[in-house]
């Protein structure tokens, strides 16, 4: 089957088809690309030569050849470069070649999910099937939370290949390193794959991680070849170079073929004529999914939350039992939740080709390979470009034509680039930022360096000119102690236990079905919970509707009954934000600015049952479970009153000038402290203060110093705002300047039934920036 | 020079460190401290890895060493033609659960007829290295190390931290873990088979005023930060009563098998 004409027909068809309404509103055209293929000066061994052979490949392509050329030569490098341009070989090649080459080599190999070390243990495997030499040389396994006790010690005594995660290597490797002398003595290489995750609180936890690895490595006389493997960002070197504290080089000519690529715009019609209202994006992705399917075209979904997942999925099947009843069993879900063992099967049957689409939250983003795609249909904007280009990446060939449909949201932002399709496609995707030397962070990573090994003059080398001023507040806290020229952990507390690298724990609920014998069908982590498996809502799993019975906060246990209903469930969530001390406060030009200890609370109060399809809401529930909190540290700022009357004499509402530079403040705070958008959070409220007053806050447990850094540096924090609102080309404010894409909720929302939140008044925002730095 | 910026945020981390730690045990403040050196029986030791102090002292009065050498011939294997074996008792004191220094390593052995034990203590961290060199240079002289479940503490322990200070470990005495023929022993007639619990079934006696083992390396790093020996010589005192405990236990276990 030709595919270059199914594609192109496909589009052709539907716009010639009676139901079509116009909502094509762009389409670009993503030429084809060759393949560059090259040779690796490095000498590839026999052996190696015919597993690639059985792999099917018998050329190289450049980017290929040159990561051989460079890991093989003792180079730190990095690799960016398309989704299925074969970046594991680059890896793979030169630490087989060192196994083969000296028996008693080993390599790491660190993965930001448990999921994606199982699957490049799968990966590895198939490349050593060919030949039953190198089947016996390599002895590789995932070591993580799941490897039972037995098998840990047989890993670190007799593997050559570890496969792990951060997480592990910081709480259940670096901790006990005596254990892994064997292994760390010749460790030749460390593979720190999808180096793009590795970004904000998460990444410069990383960062200190590796760095206290390098430390036990000069302890047991290693200096291994550092090897990072990247999606598109905007600053890979960068990345790179912080995340292992050494020179790295970068390889971004991709060297692999791409067929042509049609990106199509394609916003849901108005429901009649003079509505504003669309029809839902969920229902139109999930025609359109489901007029692929028919054609053949095996096609991806990526969906903004799990519920919209299993929506899209339900969908289709009900569509295709009444067209196409053959085809029902060729479609699944994907999404955070499922257990281990049906993601495998999963991710099997999209790379044999026996499942022809799929609904999926951002779980697909990263790296499981399943192969390449025909098509990929995005419903709604992934809040960043990096993401937004990384779901396209799902489709294409190497030489067929591909297809990638953005699908909006009926929501300003979504809107906003929909009808600028220039903005869409020109801007480069986000700055990956990390600040190891945080000091906050530098403390928890000292505490374990210092557990590990004492600290000693050498360590400012590796963690920086903070080492000194950290470890003294280390030692004035009693953490450590200083014995002649060394600094020992001097307390019975595990550092490591108190440091976690990400904002989210991984602390999880079972979700069990007891319909009929009791069984697990699910899993959610505990942040979740509340907001997916509440009593009396819908929770939905492979696309049928189940009722939650009970949730067992204690237990950890949601208990849920199959019943089969024609609606699903929102929660409805009351946040709030409580000030608890003020720690510093100063007047500055019309505004009263600090920071202190605040709690976050956030709460399932009720849920609303939405019909499927029409979206029509048929009713309320609700909900009775205790509140979440977040104690953490706050940064606000309260304008004067003058404020708001000289802003409403100007004709402008004072909220909405508040809330948009509250908006560009969580656009720029990250790039003055150090951090990632989502490692903030923001409101504008007045039950604080009696007055509306905006609240920025770190996202993390007791705070990281985001909000008290950007403190002491506001006033230049807000010189810069003017300058992003000014130089924005638009007219009346874009997701760039006041508006903000939603970050963090809509993780469980369907974002069908809402309109988001509408993009604030440029000119309020200008009038009021423009007024404080005046009187400043 | 740091910026002023970050002298702030330092200042700042130190404020929250602060809050966050619990306040310390108060001090006894109505007696005098007690230095390491007024320990009884305290000497200074050197060897290659550093120096350490030793607590050496005659135990005769708490079991005759006949009673002991009696119970090895019924419990320990001699090797074919071989003479009586000679064995060692060993109850390792650490800084934490896992993969933390240890401090103090108790040992108790016959030699030239009197019962002697001698403990090797670390007067901080930096001494580990030096204990761990002279315990292995002790044990070297024996056929058995006796422990009570050593098999999967104390030995295994003593080997990774001997990695960790890059120390080859030249002994390599038989192990005899009392644990498990206790356990064979007694599971059925008793609660349970921790050491204290065979202290009062088996050999009758309750430990008075002990430091409960949990406590063990709180005191120890009390004592790092203020030098005073006082609640020390308390751990000191727990870990005797642990190795003399073993050789009572080890003794019982050979009568009860020879019945
Ligand atoms: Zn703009």
């Amino acid at each position: 089957m030709e595919k270059t004409t199914h594609i192109s027909n496909f589009l052709e068809n539907i716009q010639s088809s009676d139901g079509y309404r116009g909502q094509i509103a762009h389409i670009n055209q993503i030429p084809p690309k060759d393949a560059v293929y090259q040779e690796p000066q490095t000498p590839i061994s026999p052996t190696v030569r015919s597993a690639l052979k059985t792999l099917g490949i018998s050329s190289l392509y450049s980017h290929q050849a040159k990561a051989i050329d460079l890991i093989s030569g003792g180079k730190n490098t990095s690799i960016v470069t398309s989704t299925a341009s074969g970046k594991t070989i680059c890896y793979n090649v030169p630490v087989l070649e060192s196994l083969i080459a000296d028996p008693k080599a080993t390599a790491l190999f660190l993965f930001p999910t448990k999921a994606l070390a199982q699957d490049q243990l799968r990966v590895l495997g198939h490349f050593c099937s060919a030949d039953a030499a190198l089947q016996d040389l390599v002895r590789a396994g995932t070591y993580d939370g799941d490897t039972p006790r037995e098998t840990r010690r047989k890993l670190r005594n007799e593997a050559n290949v570890i496969l792990t995660n951060p997480d592990m290597l910081h709480q259940g490797i670096l901790p006990y390193h005596s254990r892994w002398s064997r292994f760390f003595s010749s460790l030749r290489y460390v593979v720190v794959d999808e180096m793009h995750t590795y970004r904000g609180i998460f990444g410069s936890n990383v960062a200190n991680v590796l760095r206290r690895l390098r430390r036990i490595l000069k302890h047991y006389g290693a200096t291994p070849t550092f090897v990072l493997c990247s999606a598109t960002i905007a600053n890979p070197d960068e990345l790179a170079e912080t995340l292992i504290g050494d020179t790295c080089e970068v390889i971004s000519t991709d060297g692999s073929p791409r067929g042509p690529k049609l990106f199509v715009l394609w916003n849901p019609p108005f429901l009649g004529a003079g509505s504003m209202d669309r029809k839902s994006s969920n229902v139109e992705a999930h025609e359109l999914m489901v007029r692929l399917i028919e054609e053949g075209i095996q096609t991806i979904t990526f969906t903004k939350a799990r519920v919209v997942a299993e929506l899209v999925l339900r969908y289709v099947r009900d569509a295709l039992s009444r067209r196409n009843p053959q085809l029902v069993k060729k479609v699944s879900a994907y999404r955070a939740g499922y257990l281990p063992e049906e993601r495998r099967a999963i991710e099997k049957a999209l790379f044999s080709g026996e499942l022809l689409g799929v609904a999926s939250t951002n779980a697909l983003e990263l790296g499981i390979d399943v192969g390449s795609l025909d098509a990929s249909i995005i419903v709604g904007f992934p809040g960043t470009i990096a993401s937004t280009w990384q779901q396209a990446g799902r489709a294409g060939r190497k030489s067929d034509e591909a297809l990638v449909l953005f699908v909006p949201y009926n929501d300003p932002i979504d809107q906003y680039l929909i009808r600028h399709p220039d903005y869409f496609f020109g801007q480069t995707p986000e700055n990956a930022v990390i600040d190891p030397v945080n000091p906050y962070i530098l403390a928890g990573h000292l505490s374990c360096a210092a557990f590990e090994l004492p600290l000693s003059q050498e360590d400012e080398a590796i963690f920086g000119k903070l080492t000194q001023p950290v470890t003294a507040v280390l030692e004035d806290v009693k953490k450590v102690k200083k014995i002649d020229d060394r600094t020992y952990w001097a307390t019975t507390e595990f550092p490591a236990a108190g440091v976690g690298l990400r904002t989210i724990s991984d602390d999880t609920f079972t979700i069990v079905d007891r319909t009929g014998p009791e069984s697990v069908i699910g899993v959610v982590d505990a942040i979740s919970a509340p907001e997916l498996v509440y009593p009396e809502g819908v929770y939905m799993h492979d696309g049928a509707t189940y009722l939650v019975r009970e949730l067992d906060l204690d237990g950890k246990v949601a208990y849920v009954e199959r019943k089969e209903v024609d609606y699903y469930t929102q929660p409805i969530l009351d946040s709030s934000i409580r000030v608890k001390a003020e720690r510093k406060s100063a007047a500055w030009s019309d505004l009263n600015i600090s920071y202190g200890d605040a709690t976050v609370s956030w709460k399932t109060t009720s849920f609303k049952k939405i019909k499927f399809y029409s979206l029509d809401s048929i009713g309320y529930g609700s909900v009775d479970i205790p509140t979440q909190h977040l104690e953490t540290v706050s940064l606000w700022l309260c304008p004067d009153k003058e404020v708001a009357s000289y802003l409403k004499k100007k004709g402008k509402n004072p909220v909405e000038g508040l809330v948009a530079l509250k908006n560009v403040l969580i656009n720029i705070l990250p790039l003055f402290v150090m951090c990632d958008r989502k490692d903030i959070g923001g409101i504008v409220e007045s039950s604080n203060l009696g007055s509306p007053a905006i609240f920025l806050y770190d996202r993390f447990k007791g705070g990281l110093g985001f909000c008290e850094k950007g403190y002491g540096l506001l006033p230049g924090i807000i010189r810069e705002v003017l300058h992003v609102i000014e130089d924005c080309p638009c007219e009346s404010g874009c997701p760039s300047c006041v508006g903000l894409p939603v970050l963090i909720p809509a993780q469980h929302q369907d974002p069908d039934p809402g309109h988001g939140f509408p993009i604030p008044d440029k000119e309020a925002a200008v009038l009021l920036v423009g007024r404080i730095l005046d009187n400043a | 020079m740091l910026e002023e910026s970050i002298k702030q945020r330092i200042e700042n981390l130190r404020l929250v460190l602060r809050e966050r730690t619990p306040a310390a045990i108060t001090a006894d403040t109505d007696n005098e401290p007690l230095s390491v050196k007024d320990l009884e029986d305290v000497s200074e030791v050197e060897c290659g890895k550093g120096g350490c102090l030793l607590i050496e002292k005659q135990v005769d009065r708490y079991l005759s060493s006949e009673a002991l050498t009696n119970a090895a011939e019924t419990l320990l294997e001699i090797e074919d033609g071989g003479s009586a074996p000679t064995f060692i008792f060993l109850d390792l004191e650490t800084t934490g659960f896992s993969a933390t220094p240890l401090f103090l390593a108790g040992t108790l052995f016959i030699r030239k007829g009197h019962l002697k034990m001698m403990q090797f203590l670390a007067r901080d961290y930096s001494e580990e290295g030096a204990i761990i060199a002279m315990l292995d240079e002790l044990l070297a002289d024996f056929d058995f190390c006796i422990t009570f479940n050593g098999k999967s503490f104390d030995v295994p322990y003593v080997r990774e931290r001997a990695k960790y200070h890059k120390i080859d470990l030249k002994a390599a005495p038989r192990q005899f873990d009392l644990l498990h023929p206790a356990r064979r022993m007694w599971k059925h007639s008793l609660p349970n088979c921790r050491l204290v619990t065979l202290e009062w079934h088996i050999l009758g006696r309750r430990r008075i005023g002990d430091v409960p083992g949990w406590e063990v390396p709180c005191i120890y790093h009390d004592f790092v930060h203020t030098k005073d020996a006082r609640k020390l010589r308390d751990v000191l005192r727990h870990n005797l009563i642990d190795v003399v405990s073993m050789a009572e236990l080890f003794v019982s276990l050979a009568g009860a098998a020879k019945c």
